[in-house]
């Protein structure tokens, strides 16, 4: 009973607050997705670097302005390069990134098939 | 006093020069000199090492600030503890016990009887051979015991991040994993020199494969536990350039133990076991390599001095390129025609290895791939772990199939009916425990269940193979290191699936007196204080941690500020529940009216933890019960 009337306290509350809580989950995805600048390895998102700070509240703006994250992410793109964004886009210079290992995995796979049957 | 120290230490250095030439004569033909056995000479080359090691070691703590090594890695006023462990912080003493762990593997194999006395030198010779190098580049190009003539009153102390105690450890371990890989590649140069890669070879080679292989296992782990709780980024891994360094090798090793087993009972894939033992090498050589020069940048990178990266690149490629050469030489002597049936264990093996090359592959070009683009088109690309979730998922969900699969096939011949059948019963609780997870929790993500079943049903096949049950008896079948660590892996791979799936976090500009919520928890920010400890000045937050009127737990979040080297680190604070951590790390401070806090609530650690420690006992049982025999043990 009690764990019931805390999941509803829960779920009003969440009803509530979700056009925030939506657009805040939003934002934290974008900066998952962001590298900062001037550390190493490390998102926006676990940074707190003043240029951190400074692409969060331009991230927000823009969310706040209705882009979607498709345009966020093209403009940021364009102005830092490929390199600010975590996982590199699929293009001309990352197939062999991309689909590499794939390709090599089949054909080890299709070779290692086809050797047994031959013997047997 | 220094001047002494430092004579002593070098005559070591050379002597133990001079007995690597001594041991290395069986490859060259020279038999004549007999005054003292193999062994003995293991002990003196061992003994020259230990002492020059503890050497090092006194230096450090007596604070002998004469010693370059000392005045730039150590500190008068720091804990004893990390005075230790700022032996092998740094490029020099790393490299010292390298060479020790080196030492100690050639004394250790030197002692052993598995092996016929020939195939005992050859491979003592090659070993040796490797120990020359080294301790050619350590007296050459990164003595440890080089004297300044300064008077320096204190040394320049050491990376504050690097003081933890599980930090202590975590290289030794690590090394004692990367450098049993050596000797594995010894034995892959007498096996290949002396045509005789047999069942003999794989019994010989097993006990030291698996423990290298579990030492591996428990220095990346350790590494892992370390990133987790000190760096409080809210992982345990991070794709970080170094780390993959060492998950590369560990991944060939994993295919190695597997190649070796293989060999052992039916007597093939030679070649594919030499060629995994040379790669298992290199690769950590490379780690090392890696970890040591300023090529990626880390905590791990402790001087950028080109001639050392220069020197171990040769290093490689010599073993590189003359094992390989070797290895092309004499693989149609090593091989034995076998009849294979595709429905065999044997298939199942090789397609589990073939699939963790391709991991390893993946691995290899999200490291590899930015440095390339950077230096051939000029551009920069960040490969993050997304990356690797995505190119990764569908090879593990293969691999989890062949796993649960190939124990259960026959080294003849199987019928895949035949199995399923015997395996229903698993098959058909597991279906159900998966689909009632899904509905519990609103799992709608394919990729996810299906892991979840796959997995599941791993840990219970693996689990029921490794015991017996009968009555009141339980038995302990001779195959239970596999099946722990095969259970094991199912369970890791359980937790991090839910882990990624369950974690929550949430930041906040918090005030003192403030309450915070994320999920059910509520977090009571009580106070904050500033301290001032011997090293460092700290600020630290107290929260109290409860979950539906339930009190949980105090956090100490806490931000230290080093004065030698100046340096910021930030201390999480983790609450351990049986089912999921509960934590907060604090961003230093902006400014005074509020403290800016991350609070985590990550869910199956523990079980993730416990999924890595079965995998490593695992190994460890193997490598001893291998010594054994196979001889069953009955547990009441």
């Amino acid at each position: 009973m009690k764990l019931n009337s805390v999941t509803i306290l829960i779920f009003t509350y969440s009803l509530l607050c979700f056009p925030v809580w939506a657009e805040e989950t939003r934002a934290i995805n974008i900066f998952k997705e962001v590298r900062c600048l001037v550390c190493q390895g490390q998102t926006i998102h676990e940074s707190n670097a003043e240029i951190a700070e400074d692409l969060k509240t331009l991230i927000r703006e823009k969310i706040n302005e209705g882009k979607t994250d498709r345009e966020i992410k093209g403009f940021l793109v364009e102005k830092y390069g490929d390199w600010i964004l975590m996982t590199p886009p699929i293009k001309k210079l990352t197939y062999v990134l991309w689909f590499a290992p794939i390709i090599i995995m089949s054909i080890g796979l299709i070779v290692i098939f086809r050797r047994k049957r031959e013997k047997v | 006093m220094s001047l002494v120290i430092n004579y002593i230490a070098n005559s070591l250095l050379i002597l133990c020069l001079v007995t690597s030439i001594i041991q290395s004569r069986f490859l060259f033909k020279i038999q004549n000199y007999n005054l003292l056995s193999i062994s003995q000479i293991s002990a003196i080359q061992f003994l020259s090492i230990l002492v020059s090691f503890f050497l090092l070691i006194f230096l450090f703590i007596t604070s002998d600030f004469n010693f370059d090594l000392v005045y730039f890695h150590s500190h008068s006023e720091k804990p004893l503890i990390y005075k230790l462990s700022g032996v092998w912080g740094n490029h020099e003493g790393s490299m010292l016990l390298w060479i020790l762990i080196l030492v100690l593997f050639n004394f250790l194999f030197s002692l052993s009887k598995s092996s016929s006395q020939k195939f005992k030198e050859i491979t003592v010779a090659v070993q040796s051979l490797m120990i020359f190098g080294f301790v050619l580049f350590l007296l050459l190009l990164s003595n440890p015991f080089n004297i300044n003539n300064e008077n320096f009153n204190d040394g320049l102390g050491l990376n504050p991040i690097l003081q933890d105690p599980l930090l202590a450890i975590h290289p030794p371990i690590l090394y004692i994993g990367y450098v049993g890989f050596s000797l594995i590649f010894s034995l892959s140069i007498t096996g290949l020199l002396t045509s005789e890669v047999d069942k003999k070879w794989a019994t010989v080679a097993k006990p030291w494969v698996f423990a290298a292989w579990s030492f591996l296992t428990a220095g990346i782990a350790l590494g892992s536990y370390w990133a987790y709780y000190e760096l409080g980024w809210g992982g345990y891994w991070f794709w970080d350039p170094v780390e993959n360094a060492s998950l590369m090798p560990w991944l060939s090793a994993t295919a190695l133990i597997h190649c070796v087993v293989v060999l052992q009972k039916r007597n093939t894939m030679q070649s594919w076991t030499m060629v995994l033992a040379i790669l298992t090498f290199s690769l950590s050589l490379a780690g090392a390599f890696l970890v040591r020069s300023g090529v990626l940048n880390s905590v791990h990178t402790f001087a950028s001095d080109p001639g050392r990266g220069l020197f171990i690149l040769i290093f490689l490629f010599i073993i590189l390129s003359s094992s390989f050469l070797l290895f092309a030489l004499k693989s149609d002597k090593i091989n034995r025609p076998t009849l294979h049936n595709i429905s065999s264990r044997n298939t199942g093996i090789m397609v589990n290895n073939w699939l963790l090359i391709s991991i390893l592959i993946v691995v290899f070009l999200g490291t590899m791939y930015p440095l390339a683009t950077d230096l051939l088109y000029n551009q920069s690309l960040t490969v993050g772990p997304q990356y690797y979730a995505i190119s990764i998922t569908p090879i593990i969900i293969l691999f989890l199939f062949f796993m649960i699969l190939s124990p259960k096939l026959s080294w003849e011949e199987s019928k895949l009916l035949k199995i399923i059948n015997e395996m229903r019963y698993i098959l058909i609780s597991c279906l159900t425990i998966t689909f009632l997870t899904t509905l519990y929790y609103d799992l709608f993500n394919i990729t996810e269940i299906l892991i979840i079943f796959l997995s599941l049903i791993l840990i219970i096949s693996s689990l029921s193979s490794g015991l017996n049950f009968k009555s009141t008896k339980v038995i302990v079948k001779s195959n239970f290191g596999q099946s722990m660590a095969h259970a094991g892996f199912g369970i890791f791979i359980l937790a991090v699936v839910s882990n990624a799936v369950y974690s929550q976090e949430k930041i906040y500009d918090a005030k003192v007196g403030s309450k915070l919520q994320l999920d059910e928890y509520i977090f009571d920010f009580k106070n904050i204080e500033q301290e001032e400890k011997v090293n460092f000045n700290s600020i630290k937050a107290f929260l109290s941690l409860s979950k539906n009127g339930k009190d949980l737990g105090d956090f100490t979040p806490e931000i230290r500020f080093y004065s030698d080297p100046p340096t910021i680190t930030s201390e999480t604070s983790i609450i351990h529940q049986f089912f999921s951590d509960v934590y907060v790390v604090m961003n230093v401070p902006q400014n005074q009216e509020s403290i800016s806090l991350r609070l985590h609530i990550k869910p199956f650690m523990n079980i993730l933890w416990l999924g890595v420690v079965m995998i490593i006992l695992g190994g460890i049982i193997t490598a001893i019960l291998n010594k054994k025999n196979y001889r069953e043990n009955e547990i009441n």
